[in-house]
């Protein structure tokens, strides 16, 4: 950006900021005090007319306030504890929201994002060549990464200038950022120019782009005119463009002047004044070089001393012009400062025209400084009120760190990238917080890192600024990274591949869980099972499998409808971990299981059906059903395909299976408390909730392998259900050995019972059943 | 997005209201003795996508759920880390603490919650209560008007019916007479790095308990208030070799105190606890070789601001803006400065500016 640096910002910006950052302290000390008000905010819909607080008092009526976990978003309500309190209005149900800055946060949010950013881009650049490679010259790096972040905040502002909708907010941003731009250029100038080489041209160009003068406007206004020379503001142009360095234009405009056309004298005088103009040596010819600079530009000075011993014209008043014209290009002070407007430009001439040879390093702008600034020289002062006026004069006066308190007042995060710079550069003294024992850049990037965290969507640049800090910056980001609410695969990867990074196990378990919850609740099975697996939560895994599991045998079918878990249960052996896949186990036999019954291979279902009976750690409570389940495979007469009628089935079991199983089945039963007392089913649901009074873990189980099997058998059958619902119990179509159907038509019971039954009654059918097969199978002498 | 207010649609004053772990979703409790939970439409700086019809846009509330959840005015409510699902518990004047948890649902549809447990060892109205840090398990403190602190935990998280009373400690030496206002409030210390610790706003003082490596919880440093303690919060540790607790109080001061842990052992026959700080472990009976915590507390910031009496206090996530809600009737924004002093940034009114008229 070439144009439009200023200066001079509005006095409402400096008033907003003056709030902003009423907190912060001289950098010197970081302790000092800073004599700011903080403005008020008026909530929006501020219920509390103007001087009636004391009656909302009166009411017995009070405020309350939370904070959101991460954005800049409080919210406050009326409230009160009083027994006694006024009678409640309907308005006082409102909660009210609103963020620290109240209306004073612009639109354009996102191009502070974008900022923060392309920063963040330069500022890793520059950390990573800076730590891998102690070959690379740190001046190389900070002058690369400064380039950048000044066309991150050039291209800010011009984001914000091509926004369709701005405040008044929006455009105090874009003026910070063009003020941040002007402190870089400035840091650029005195600190970061090459080695050997004269700061004077980088000094002038910082000054020029950041308070161009003179004017287009002007040039024009005067060198239109049918004289130029005669133009009454034509020798302060000539001037002005001498101490800001733009001899080519002043040259220029002194061809065209008709100053060679007044006589001979002049028109050689103009003749001398031009060559010298173009012949003056420039710092910027020489970089790296100033020794040949140094000569080059004293045999330059001794001709124009030379010239302007010589000079004499007929005009008196032409000849005084020209002779100040060589006053200045000599670099005499008074002439300068005669002619200077404000300080930097002061600085800028006497580093170009008094000792451009002399000023190579930072401390030679700073005796320059000082003598720009000297009030028995000069009357030009620091207007400390600006913020980025004051810290381009602290960098000029050697004081860092009052450099980067100055800028914070314009933007944080330029000032944890200033003070990153010149830590890089070895200027910042090493200003630590005794409380903290963070250096002045740290405690700056957290800051910027903290501001970023309250924006909308800002948490991954926020994250990564934190990063650049150790411990204090990775603890905010193990603290907040798990407040992310993730909304996709990639975010998580990306959340998880930095925590790695940092070392934060504790951050990605918390993660991986909970988006584990959030993929189980949206039903993606197998991916929740992976998250749980990553997060080392067994436990989760395996709770997850006994809710599928109990799903599942409620409604007779598969619980699951996520292919990836279907996939994944058929080939247990490429499970990711052989942990994921025994915690799975018993989901993935049963739904083998009901496969096998679908596709009407009953013996391998009740080799599935047995190996779950036979399961030592399946809990009790499914022991009911599972027994229920096996009616069909044990010859008990069940329906077909839904509707096509009662049939009488083999058995189905080996006879080995079955007896197996009666272990199973008789330490199940082994647990029924009291068959009579369990009998009264109205009872059921008081004494489940008794358990947390203490019931026996037995009788409970017993209880609840009840409650399920009643579920299961009670619940009316509908064919509209969702096929994925997992709360809808006994709505399969597929089963095509329906043992609940026939329950619930009384098929199965024979004469025994009537069409009502209960699940006591379906477990004595079960043992009927079972002793039949077994008896049949005893004598039949098949041990298959 | 809009910061117009929101009408939560209680038919009482709102009591308490929490934002869950991500924000996202928020929670009111009312003296109509019912929980409404919203669900809040997430910010964005930029959209990729046009907003589909019926998307609400970026800060809308959508009430999600609202229901009767205790037989008199709730008076706090508070979220459980998500780990555990999406469970919420309220204190209510019926001296009763419930848990209520939400069940899968489609999106779209009204959720539905589930009363888990109600928890009923309280003999007052329960003034608060919140939910143990993550690392800490399913854990839930809740303070009482009969001046009992209670530390329940749900042993199998899977199984939120079940809630062991693990501890409940006496916070005040005598019950607050029932003419007598009474304050209780609680804030569990987050840090992972130190034994899980409460500190309770009981009446006039805040005090400390802590869990020792045998379980038992011990009575820490008592910071004492000019009157009754409003709030009190924990703020969350980011790289600090200490902690900061903030509270409200009604003298009308914003307290924050910088806490110092260190584990101690029984001491030897002889010793004498270090005396220098404000109140150190005032257990005086070492009856068993556990090591346990003392803490050193220090007074760091000591505000009137409000210049009267201030009722709530709130950290963010990372700890470094304190909130304040006083009696004139303006909510403070407090940060720390460089040099770590804790200075008021902002001011933000809820009355309306005089009229110009």
């Amino acid at each position: 950006m070439s144009s439009g640096f200023s200066f001079a910002p509005t006095k409402a910006a400096i008033a907003t900021r003056d709030n902003d950052y009423a907190s912060l302290d001289d950098a010197d000390t970081l302790n000092a005090e800073t004599d700011t008000a903080v403005k008020e905010i008026v909530i929006e819909g501020a219920p509390i007319a103007h001087g009636a607080v004391a009656g909302f008092l009166q009411g017995k009526r009070h405020v309350g306030v939370i904070s959101h976990p991460y954005l800049d978003n409080q919210l406050a309500f009326i409230t009160s504890t009083a027994k006694d309190h006024a009678p409640f209005v309907r308005d006082e149900a409102r909660v009210f929201r609103f963020h620290s800055k109240g209306d004073e946060r612009g639109l354009a949010v996102e191009e502070q994002v974008d900022l923060a950013n392309d920063c963040l881009a330069c500022l890793d650049e520059l950390a990573f060549r800076y730590n891998d490679d102690p070959e690379l010259d740190p001046l190389d790096l900070a002058r690369t990464a400064c380039e950048g972040y000044r066309e991150a905040y050039d291209l800010a502002g011009r984001r914000i200038a091509e926004r369709e909708e701005i405040i008044e907010q929006d455009e105090l941003d874009a003026l910070s950022y063009r003020e941040m731009h002007g402190v870089l250029s400035c840091l650029d100038a005195v600190y970061l120019a090459p080695r050997e080489t004269s700061l004077s041209d980088a000094l002038m160009d910082w000054v020029n782009r950041s308070d161009p003068r003179p004017t287009a406007e002007e040039g024009e206004e005067i060198m239109l005119s049918r004289q130029p020379y005669l133009h009454p503001s034509f020798w302060d142009y000539v001037y002005k463009g001498i101490i800001r360095g733009l001899f080519d234009m002043v040259r220029k405009c002194l061809e065209s002047s008709g100053l060679a056309q007044i006589d001979m004298p002049t028109a050689q005088a103009t003749r001398d004044l031009c060559l010298m103009l173009s012949s003056c040596p420039r710092a910027n010819s020489y970089v790296g070089n100033v020794g040949q600079f140094s000569s080059q530009y004293k045999r330059w000075r001794q001709k124009l001393v030379q010239l302007s011993k010589t000079l004499s014209l007929p005009d008196s008043d032409n000849d005084l012009c020209f002779r100040q014209a060589y006053e200045l290009l000599r670099g005499d002070r008074e002439a300068v400062f005669r002619h200077a407007e404000t300080w930097q430009e002061a600085l800028a001439a006497l580093a170009l025209l008094f000792d451009p040879t002399g000023c190579k390093a930072a401390k030679d702008v700073r005796a320059l400084y000082d003598i720009a600034v000297n009030p028995e020289e000069s009357e030009l002062n620091v207007d400390t009120t600006l913020a980025s006026e004051a810290a381009c004069a602290a960098l000029c006066a050697a004081n860092g760190p009052n450099a980067v308190k100055n800028v914070v007042q314009v933007d944080e995060l330029g000032a944890a990238m200033l003070a990153d710079l010149l830590e890089k550069v070895e200027v910042l003294e090493d200003v630590r917080s005794a409380d903290l024992e963070l250096s002045l850049r740290e405690l700056l990037l957290l800051r910027a890192g903290d501001k970023l965290i309250g924006l909308p969507a800002a948490w991954k640049s926020a994250v990564l600024l934190w990063k650049h800090v150790p411990v204090h910056g990775t603890d905010r980001v193990a603290l907040t990274l798990p407040r992310v609410a993730f909304s996709s695969q990639e975010e998580v990867d990306y959340a998880l591949a930095l925590c790695d990074t940092l070392d934060m196990d504790d951050a990605a378990i918390q993660i991986e869980t909970v988006w584990g919850r959030k993929l189980e609740a949206q039903h993606h099975h197998y991916r929740a099972a992976l998250a749980y697996d990553r997060a080392d939560q067994a436990a989760m895994i395996d709770q997850l499998n006994w809710t599928l599991f109990s799903h599942t045998l409620l409604q007779g079918r598969p619980a699951s409808v996520d292919p990836e878990l279907v996939a994944a249960l058929d080939s247990p052996a490429e499970l990711p971990s052989a942990s994921l896949s025994v915690l799975l186990a018993p989901y993935a036999t049963l739904s083998a299981y009901y496969r096998c019954k679908d596709s009407e291979e009953p013996r391998e279902a009740a080799r599935h059906l047995a190996a779950l009976m036979k399961f030592p750690d399946l809990p009790k409570r499914y022991m009911a059903l599972l027994l229920a389940e096996s009616l069909p495979l044990l010859g008990a007469p069940v329906s077909g395909a839904l509707g096509s009628g009662i049939h009488a089935a083999k058995v189905a079991f080996g006879h080995r299976d079955l007896f197996d199983c009666l272990a199973a089945i008789e330490d199940f039963y082994s647990t029924a408390p009291d068959l009579s007392a369990a009998l009264q089913t109205q009872a059921m649901d008081t004494e489940l909730r008794a358990r947390a009074d203490g019931e026996d873990d037995d009788k409970f189980a017993w209880m609840e392998a009840m409650a399920l099997l009643r579920k299961a058998i009670t619940k009316p059958r509908t064919s509209q259900s969702t096929p994925d619902s997992m709360d809808d119990a006994g709505t399969s179509l597929a089963s095509k050995c329906s043992w609940r159907d026939c329950i619930y038509q009384g098929a199965v019971s024979h004469d025994l019972f009537v069409q009502k039954t209960s699940p006591e009654k379906v477990l004595q059918l079960v043992r009927l059943w079972l002793a039949r097969a077994l008896a049949r199978g005893f004598i039949s002498g098949d041990d298959s | 997005m809009a910061w117009t207010p929101v009408n939560t649609g209680h038919e009482d004053l709102v009591t308490d209201l929490a934002y869950d772990y991500y924000g996202q979703r928020v929670v009111t409790c009312s003296a109509d003795r019912t929980l409404r939970v919203f669900d809040i439409a997430p910010s964005s700086t930029r959209s990729t996508e046009p907003a589909s019809e019926g998307t609400p846009s970026p800060g809308t509330w959508t009430l999600s759920a609202s229901w009767k959840c205790a037989d008199a005015p709730v008076l706090r409510v508070s979220w459980a880390f998500p780990e555990h699902g999406q469970i919420v518990a309220c204190a209510s004047a019926d001296r009763t603490v419930r848990v209520f948890e939400e069940q899968d649902h489609e999106p779209g549809c009204a959720s539905r919650w589930v009363e888990r447990a109600k928890l009923t060892d309280a003999r007052g109205g329960v003034h608060d209560l919140a939910f143990a840090p993550a690392h800490a398990g399913l854990r839930l403190a809740s303070v009482a008007g009969d001046g009992v602190l209670r530390v329940y935990e749900a042993l199998e998280p899977s199984n939120l019916s079940r809630w062991t009373l693990m501890e409940d400690v006496g916070v005040v030496e005598k019950r607050p007479l029932r003419e007598t206002e009474a304050s209780f409030c609680l804030s569990w210390c987050p840090s992972r790095f130190c034994r899980p610790t409460i500190a309770v706003g009981a009446m006039d003082a805040v005090k400390l308990y802590t869990q020792d490596s045998a379980g038992k919880w011990r009575p820490g440093p008592i910071l004492p208030h000019g009157g009754l303690v409003r709030d009190v919060e924990w703020a969350p540790a980011v790289g600090r070799t200490y902690h900061l607790l903030a509270t409200a109080c009604k003298d009308g001061h914003v307290r924050v105190f910088k806490l110092k842990e260190q584990d101690s052992h029984p001491p030897e026959s002889g010793d004498h606890a270090d005396d220098t700080h404000t109140t150190l472990d005032n257990d005086d009976h070492h009856d068993h070789a556990d090591s346990h915590t003392t803490w050193h507390a220090d007074l760091i910031a000591d505000h009137d601001d409000h210049g009267a009496q201030v009722w709530r206090v709130s950290f963010n996530a990372t700890g470094t803006v304190l909130s304040t809600a006083g009696d004139d009737a303006k909510v403070r924004l407090w940060k720390s400065s460089l040099g770590g002093e804790i200075r008021c940034v902002s001011v933000c009114s809820l009355q309306q500016p005089r009229s110009r008229d």
